[in-house]
């Protein structure tokens, strides 16, 4: 109750990183891998990848009003905390509003406290949160979206009429309100979260909608709906720091609203919040695989040439083959670590070389059954590595044989022909480079 | 409601654009040069998605409350987009025209947008091309601009601009060039738009013609 109450009125500034430690537990991971960091940052610093040059871009935009980062210390300090993490967890990597979060820890707590509170924050607190796919964003995202039928029904059909108002609470969650509120009084919800969990951002989520409740209601657009909330917000002061100007603009005091915030939503605790996370992940994943499929089939679309419905039609044939072979051989779909959703289906699904014989063999049109030397010659063009075959190539070359022109099809025969039949270069394949350029130059005109 | 009010000659439109492209290519300092004549290097990443209004006066007639959606580049974000799409009526895609890999995305972009959004007759969203950060080129990606009008002609962009945002070039121009556009296009439905008994008929038509339910 003490701690409670030393919370609500604000951690005094020089016990701020320490109090974070503690509560976050970040203060034990830290003691029980000693020289982690230090060793950590050895291993990762000057290597390129997407994820470094992702951070570079946004070391000067996390907290650009803050003197300690237009300086290079402080900019340096932040680039090797988020590239650390980076290494260390490459199904996170870097998430935008990282950034951000990691920029507040650094002014309360030493560099390698502030990678622990990161690491804390992102696989126990946050969970998910910043993933390839953000799905814990989301997932939260559909609890408050639930939660907010239950507390909040009028403004609930009010945002869903509106739409897009009801994703600009993303933020508020990636961010835990530092870049929707003054930096001076987000940094309370910070302390507060840390003691507390997700459940306060929750909580103060659901009493912003609350307290603007009746313009909300009145709002003829979204537009007109985003401004509300991002004014009120941004008028959140924090009556400790006495600037005039805060006082002169601000209406709210943060203290005031982390309290009623509490006191309005107490029933939305953890437990809660846990049992509505575990139903809408389901849903989440589920609309994710959706929308990956829908964008993969239309992609293929373009490839292929196929209609919908012999697309789809082929694509599940083809899953079920796979999943077949998943169940029979026990080779599990592989772990998602792409980050594009189409090369993520491209992937996992695969067939092997009897699968191939079989599914193509049936489909084809060119004769039946197809001669064994042209499915073999068709399988060692499509399959990778692994001898395996994904849907594109299995696609790509049906679409060819059955709805292809003479053209391509001549082209597929030709590569048929040319291809691993004749892997070194003698005259043939001089005779071969000729042909080429013969299909080449009429692919010109 | 505030869109397309008609009052005795005066006209209000309140439009939604969008601003995609991919992190950190300038699209929040085209919003605010273009909203609040201002260019800072301080602006944070966005998350997830921002708002800005501007109001138009466009000529003594007609008044345009132009809402720009800001939205968030990096592409683990991407899965959102189709909620930030929804009837929207233009959009700039936006690359930083010091960087070829930002004009590389360009065309994921164009597509994602194609397949999530379209006007009410079907037609793709009237969309501009800009380069931006031209002020840091020297010579540059754009000399070319034979090539560009190919590209754009191709990939259905209905223009492109060099812009900068930090010393203001072209970015009133484009919006001036995709306002218009998406005035031709609103001005096109009105003309079109059937009157209330020729819509009773085609119900009418309908309903014989039995469509399964």
């Amino acid at each position: 109750p003490k701690t409670k109450e030393l919370i609500m009125k604000g951690i005094p500034e020089r016990y701020r990183g320490e109090m974070w430690m503690v509560y976050s537990g970040a203060i034990i991971e830290m003691a029980n891998h000693k020289g982690y960091y230090q060793s950590i940052l050895k291993q990762c610093m000057g290597k390129c990848t997407l994820a470094t040059d992702e951070i570079e871009r946004d070391l000067h935009r996390s907290l650009p009003e803050h003197p300690a980062f237009q300086a290079s210390e402080g900019i340096d300090a932040l680039r090797r905390v988020l590239t650390a993490y980076a290494f260390r967890n490459p199904s996170i990597g870097y998430c935008q509003a990282m950034n951000i979060v990691t920029s507040v820890l650094l002014l309360y707590a030493n560099e390698e406290e502030s990678f622990w509170l990161l690491v804390s924050l992102c696989e126990r607190l946050l969970p998910d949160y910043y993933n390839t796919r953000v799905v814990g964003a989301l997932v939260d995202q559909g609890v408050f979206d639930e939660l907010t039928k239950q507390h909040l029904p009028k403004i609930h059909d009010k945002l869903e009429v509106l739409g897009v108002v009801r994703t600009v609470t993303l933020s508020w969650f990636l961010t835990l309100f530092l870049c929707s509120m003054p930096f001076n009084s987000a940094v309370r919800v910070v302390d507060a979260f840390f003691y507390d969990g997700a459940q306060v951002v929750f909580q103060i989520a659901l009493y912003v909608l609350k307290a603007n409740e009746d313009v909300i209601l009145k709002c003829n657009d979204d537009g007109e709906a985003m401004t509300i909330l991002a004014n009120y917000l941004n008028q959140v002061g924090n009556r400790d720091i006495n600037t005039d100007q805060t006082k002169l603009l601000s209406h709210v005091d943060v203290s005031d609203l982390i309290t009623k915030s509490y006191e309005h939503y107490s029933q939305v605790s953890s437990e809660v919040i846990e049992n509505m996370r575990f139903r809408q992940r389901l849903e989440v994943v589920q609309r994710l695989e959706d929308s990956a499929t829908r964008s993969f089939m239309r992609t293929m679309q373009e490839l292929t040439k196929f209609p919908t419905d012999i697309l789809q039609g082929l694509y599940f044939l083809f899953k079920a083959e796979f999943m077949k072979r998943s169940y029979w051989s026990r080779c599990l779909p592989k772990e998602d670590k792409t980050v594009d959703p189409s090369n993520f289906i491209l992937e996992q699904y695969t067939i092997d070389y009897e699968q191939f014989r079989t599914i193509f063999g049936a489909l084809s049109q060119w004769s039946k059954p197809p001669p064994d030397p042209l499915l073999d010659q068709i399988y060692r063009l499509c399959a990778n590595k692994e001898g395996l075959i994904n849907f594109q190539e299995f696609a790509v070359r049906l679409s060819t044989i059955s709805i292809g022109d003479h053209h391509a099809k001549l082209r597929l025969l030709y590569d048929l022909h040319l291809h691993p039949a004749l892997p070194t270069m003698n005259e043939n394949a001089e005779v071969g480079v000729e042909a080429m350029h013969y299909f080449d130059d009429s692919d010109v005109t | 409601g505030i869109i397309a009010t008609m009052t005795e000659q005066r006209k209000e439109y309140l439009f939604k654009v969008l601003v995609i492209g991919e992190l950190g290519v300038g699209k929040t300092s085209v919003i605010k040069r273009y909203v609040h004549q201002i260019f800072s290097q301080h602006y944070r990443a966005t998350i997830g998605v921002d708002f800005a209004l501007k109001v138009v006066h466009w000529d003594g007639e007609t008044l345009i409350r132009l809402q720009l959606w800001d939205i968030a580049g990096q592409e683990r974000f991407g899965n959102m987009t189709r909620v930030y799409y929804r009837e929207a009526v233009g959009a700039f895609i936006v690359f930083d025209a010091t960087r070829a890999s930002t004009f590389e995305a360009v065309n994921k972009w164009k597509n994602d947008l194609d397949n999530k959004v379209t006007l009410p007759d079907g037609r793709n969203i009237p969309t501009v091309l800009l380069g931006n950060k031209i002020d840091q080129m020297r010579g540059g990606l754009l000399s070319n601009k034979q090539q560009m009008d190919n590209y754009c002609d191709e990939k259905g962009f209905v223009a492109w601009f060099e812009t900068s945002a930090k010393a203001n070039i072209n970015i009133d121009e484009a919006a001036k060039y995709l306002i218009d556009k998406i005035l031709d296009n609103e001005r096109s439905y009105s003309r079109n738009l059937p009157d209330p008994e020729a819509l009773e008929l085609n119900k009418d038509d309908d309903e014989k013609s039995g469509c399964c339910r």
